[in-house]
């Protein structure tokens, strides 16, 4: 735009450009916020104009699912093993495991199965993997945006691979979108750390 | 006293279009207020969520706790205070930011959640509000204002581009770019 305006003009056209365009929300957004009324246990009602802090993280719909199994989970056992190539999987993904800053040599293969009985295995092979230190081990996770769950720790062998498996609920797996593998202090942690050895996308 | 049914809530809704009724209906439950408030504000939201958080899950995430905090706090909304669209701008900014303090204490990997240390949250927060707030009031001008001001300012269009685009004369898309500037920065004092 070259037509000179004035200055206070000027002003509000600068921000206009400063504000970009809007971005489109995810269609899923709508249908998340639509169900906030079935999951809003309670009203909160607030005298005057005053905008509300949202201090406390509010369960949406999914996680409140999650939070229902919750007690189902914390009996859910995820023990690394040895993993034998499972069989009887009823709907198998493959995911790339790429190199991060902690293991840039590093790769690894996932294959995530749903089986018809409800439980989810995922089977990890990875190589490239330096040893850890001592007191140190891996661990794998798997996240989402504001939400990580350990799956378990594990061990490489002296040339950098292990092969492992976890298994959980076809739901839970069902939640999350990465899967990735951390170095942690040994007998794992409940955070992830930021030295991240391997990443991948679940789809 | 004035107390409103669910029913006569949804007929006054059908009828009305401001957000002040819109959140005052809400306040009372009403569910078909808060989906059309919702289809007026989303972009909006989780444009200023994603203005903060940078990173498009943690947005839509944010954005439902703000829509969340609307619905249990729609009650608390005095439009004698102030425009609805400041305040849902406030409610969207404070669950961006609430949601990248928590995104800050954690230890994450760092392709989840990257904590953008390049900016202060609470100077993306106010940028994000100050684009809210221009983005209400650039949807409130005339359409040919509007229409005008986008492809200038979003598009990045010449004003001779925009006159050939809508088939103008030069000099209409002058008066209009003025007169629309002129609107905005009113319509800016009012939704304060």
């Amino acid at each position: 735009m070259s037509e000179q305006l004035e200055p206070e003009l000027e002003r509000i056209a600068r921000k206009l450009a400063a504000a970009g365009p809007l971005p489109d929300a995810p269609a899923s957004l709508r249908e998340r916020t639509l169900a906030i009324p079935d999951a809003a246990a309670e009203t909160v009602q607030e005298t005057g104009n005053v905008v509300p802090i949202a201090r406390r993280a509010r369960r949406r719909p999914r996680t409140s699912i999650l939070a229902g199994i919750a007690a189902v989970a914390a009996a859910i056992v995820i023990v690394p093993t040895v993993v034998i190539l499972h069989g009887g999987s009823d709907n198998a993904e493959h995911v790339a495991l790429d190199p991060r800053g902690f293991a840039p040599k590093g790769s690894g293969s996932a294959s995530v199965a749903t089986h018809g009985d409800g439980s989810a295995t995922i089977a990890m092979r990875v190589w490239g993997l330096p040893t850890p230190s001592a007191g140190r081990t891996y661990e794998a996770w798997l996240g989402r945006a504001g939400d990580r769950r350990p799956l378990g720790t594990f061990s490489t062998k002296a040339d950098g691979t292990a092969n492992v498996s976890f298994t959980l609920t076809r739901r839970e797996l069902g939640a999350y979108k990465w899967l990735w593998v951390t170095n942690e202090p040994a007998g794992g942690s409940s955070q992830p750390s930021n030295r991240t050895a391997l990443w991948g996308s679940l789809t | 006293m004035t107390r409103i049914s669910r029913q006569s809530a949804a007929t006054i809704v059908a009828t009305t279009t401001t957000s002040e009724r819109l959140l005052a209906h809400i306040a009372h439950g009403d569910r078909g207020a808060f989906a059309e408030l919702y289809d007026r504000y989303a972009n909006a939201v989780y444009g200023a969520c994603l203005r903060v958080l940078r990173e498009p899950h943690a947005a839509e995430d944010a954005a439902q706790e703000a829509f969340a905090a609307i619905w249990r706090h729609a009650g608390a909304f005095d439009a004698a205070r102030g425009a609805a669209g400041a305040w849902i701008g406030r409610v969207a900014r404070n669950a961006a930011l609430d949601a990248n303090r928590r995104r800050a204490l954690r230890a994450t990997a760092p392709e989840v959640d990257p904590v953008d240390d390049r900016e202060n949250p609470e100077d993306l927060a106010v940028a994000a509000d100050e684009a809210f707030r221009l983005r209400m009031a650039l949807d409130a001008l005339p359409e040919r204002e509007r229409t005008v001001l986008t492809l200038a300012y979003t598009d990045g269009l010449t004003q001779s581009e925009i006159a050939e685009r809508l088939d103008l004369p030069l000099g209409t898309v002058k008066t209009r770019t003025r007169s629309g500037l002129a609107r905005l920065a009113d319509q800016l004092e009012r939704v304060q």
